[in-house]
């Protein structure tokens, strides 16, 4: 019998969103906040595991640690600079696990149906590596600094089509050139409020951000698949 | 992939899907990838070295990474393997000829699939 393959298309596409807010603008919501007598403010969500049940509930973060995006709204007002960037390369193993989680009829030895890209278990990383993309990768590329840092709450959210991935990267988190970026379904080898190793990655852009030395630095990814 | 001789090197070829930045160029499974692109991406010897270790670009004998490669529709599975060695046993068994020890042996395999986790682990080290 002779095959015949038509090859149909899945459309996505990727819009990379990465606010900053300088050191300055940080220094300023912390004295702000401490005037009023606010020494922690809620950073990422963490899982607290009870004897009945798993809670979610954000992390209480020192505001001398770091200010998250949420606060730096209300008390500074929007990014001092914003850069958008697009498009992105699916990676195999992302691929997979899109596929497994939702359109296999039994789990085998090579396949998870656990583990999606949910609140507690989507992170962000970021690494220095410029190193193309290419799919069959299964991490950041960068040797050494590379971070993975949990969602922000409600995030990842989806509307229409698209979804919405988006975590700080606060204080002293991914100080140094950020040359690629991607969304990891879990994350191992803890490194402060962060992790070093992606666990899935789904995707992996490489593009120059610039260089974090200080402050908060918001990255948010926008995915839509058509 | 065995490298080639450095002078030699003026393209190689894509064995998955290749995105390069700067120039934001796409290449697919068995694309050439020329040396001159690679460098216009700002790709270092450092950078293509580990493209190259990892699979992702290659010499024109290379096969294309294997997870490329789209498997017939009709191939046999482990589960079909063993259902239709059971159903030969029973057939053997029922005209009375000898039954194969090989045939017993794929017959009695337990292709049962199993649920796997996942070796990752989320959550906030310093909770």
């Amino acid at each position: 019998m002779t095959q015949m393959l038509n090859s149909d298309t899945l459309r996505h596409q990727t819009v990379w969103v990465c606010e900053k807010w300088s050191d300055e603008a940080c220094d300023f919501a912390a004295k702000k906040l401490e005037r009023v007598g606010i020494t922690h403010v809620p950073a990422e969500l963490r899982e607290i595991q009870t004897p009945t049940r798993t809670l979610l509930v954000p992390r209480l973060m020192p505001i001398y640690e770091g200010i998250p995006s949420s606060v730096l709204r209300e008390i500074v007002g929007e990014p001092e600079e914003c850069a958008e960037i697009q498009g992105n390369l699916l990676l195999n193993e992302g691929i997979q696990r899109l596929q497994d989680m939702t359109m296999i009829a039994t789990v085998v030895t090579n396949q998870t149906a656990t583990n999606p890209w949910s609140n507690a278990n989507a992170f962000t990383g970021v690494g220095d590596s410029n190193t193309a993309e290419a799919a069959t990768q299964t991490e950041l590329q960068a040797a050494t600094n590379r971070f993975y840092k949990a969602q922000n709450a409600t995030y990842p959210s989806r509307t229409n089509q698209t979804v919405s991935f988006q975590s700080d990267f606060t204080g002293t988190e991914a100080n140094y050139a950020w040359a690629e970026w991607t969304i990891s379904a879990s994350a191992t080898t803890a490194s402060g409020a962060g992790f070093t190793t992606g666990t899935t990655n789904l995707n992996r852009k490489v593009a120059s951000l610039g260089t974090k030395a200080s402050g908060t630095w918001t990255l948010t990814a926008q995915i839509t698949f058509s | 992939m065995a490298k080639p001789k450095e002078a030699a090197v003026t393209s190689y070829k894509a064995l998955t899907y290749l995105h390069l930045p700067v120039i934001e160029k796409d290449y697919k499974p068995g694309d050439p990838v020329p040396v001159e692109e690679l460098e216009a991406a700002g790709q270092s010897e450092d950078s293509i070295n580990a493209l190259v270790e990892a699979g992702s670009l290659g010499g024109e004998e290379d096969d294309v990474h294997h997870s490329h490669i789209i498997p017939d529709p009709s191939m046999p599975t482990i589960g079909s393997v063993v259902e239709n060695s059971r159903r030969l046993i029973a057939q053997l068994e029922a005209t009375g000829e000898e039954v194969p020890d090989e045939l017993r042996t794929v017959a009695k395999l337990d292709y049962t699939a199993l649920a796997t986790g996942d070796e990752g682990k989320a959550g906030d080290a310093n909770a």
